[in-house]
């Protein structure tokens, strides 16, 4: 648990994830495309998250595909949320997402 | 094959032949997957239904099954609804020893385009795949995916 708070405590990684979340299955120059960092930081951050086992990977042809793997984060959820509370955590969270749109 | 549509992975420190004796259990209703009971012999070619409170949540056909390492079924949402119309898709499993931890990765492939599946199986997958980690490591599953409530 410890890596996974470790990969997810930087912006740039966080970033990474947020556009696997709305394209899963990218390729590292479909990822550095999206993003304002170099192929090297990229790379290495990917490596960080993989590691973590937050992204796995496909490999096509020559070309690796990365995955956001949320299990990790369901595991955190699941430590400290019970069974009857996500409910009313789902709908505080979709509260604020309303409020702060308006 | 077309590329999957999510891959989930999760190491489990239990021997692979626990984890997949769990995943092909036929026997008792999964304490780590909302208390549904998986109908099927795991033989290719064989029907294979999930279970919940007698109806039929999931249905599908095992289309390769090598223990303790693949088994890959089809997947299609128990009708009628607009889940059940988009189809069959392809669910596979595969198991590898690593360090004395088993590797469990779930690919799932064959969505229709704006699949109304393929968002319920995001949610669903990560927490039955944490739960399963679980009950084989500590013998409880996880309190989301208890069966639901009798009403």
């Amino acid at each position: 648990m410890d890596q996974v708070f470790k990969a997810l405590a930087d912006d740039s990684r966080r970033a990474l994830l947020d556009s696997l979340m709305a394209q899963n299955g990218q390729t590292l120059l479909e990822l550095c495309a999206g993003l304002d960092m170099s192929r090297q930081a990229v790379s290495k951050h990917l490596a960080i998250l993989e590691d973590a086992n937050l992204i796995a990977t496909h490999k096509r042809g020559r070309e690796k595909l990365h995955y956001l793997n949320p299990v990790p984060i369901a595991e955190i959820a699941d430590r400290w949320i019970r069974k009857f509370e996500r409910g009313k955590a789902d709908a505080l969270i979709d509260l604020k997402k309303q409020l702060e749109s308006d | 094959m077309s590329d999957p549509a999510f891959i989930y992975t999760i190491y489990i420190r239990a021997p692979i032949d626990k984890v997949w004796a769990a995943i092909t259990d036929n026997k008792t209703h999964r304490s780590w997957w909302w208390g549904t009971h998986h109908d099927s012999d795991f033989k290719p070619g064989s029907k294979l239904t999930y279970l919940r409170n007698g109806e039929a949540d999931v249905e599908g056909e095992i289309l390769e099954a090598d223990p303790p390492n693949r088994l890959v079924h089809t997947f299609r949402v128990g009708g009628p609804g607009p889940q059940h119309d988009e189809g069959y898709t392809n669910v596979e499993y595969t198991l590898e020893l690593t360090d004395g931890v088993t590797k469990l990765t779930v690919t799932h492939t064959g969505f229709v385009a704006n699949s109304k599946l393929r968002v319920g199986i995001s949610n669903g997958w990560p927490a039955i795949l944490s739960s399963l980690k679980s009950v084989l490591e500590t013998g409880d599953p996880l309190a989301s995916t208890q069966p639901d409530e009798k009403k």
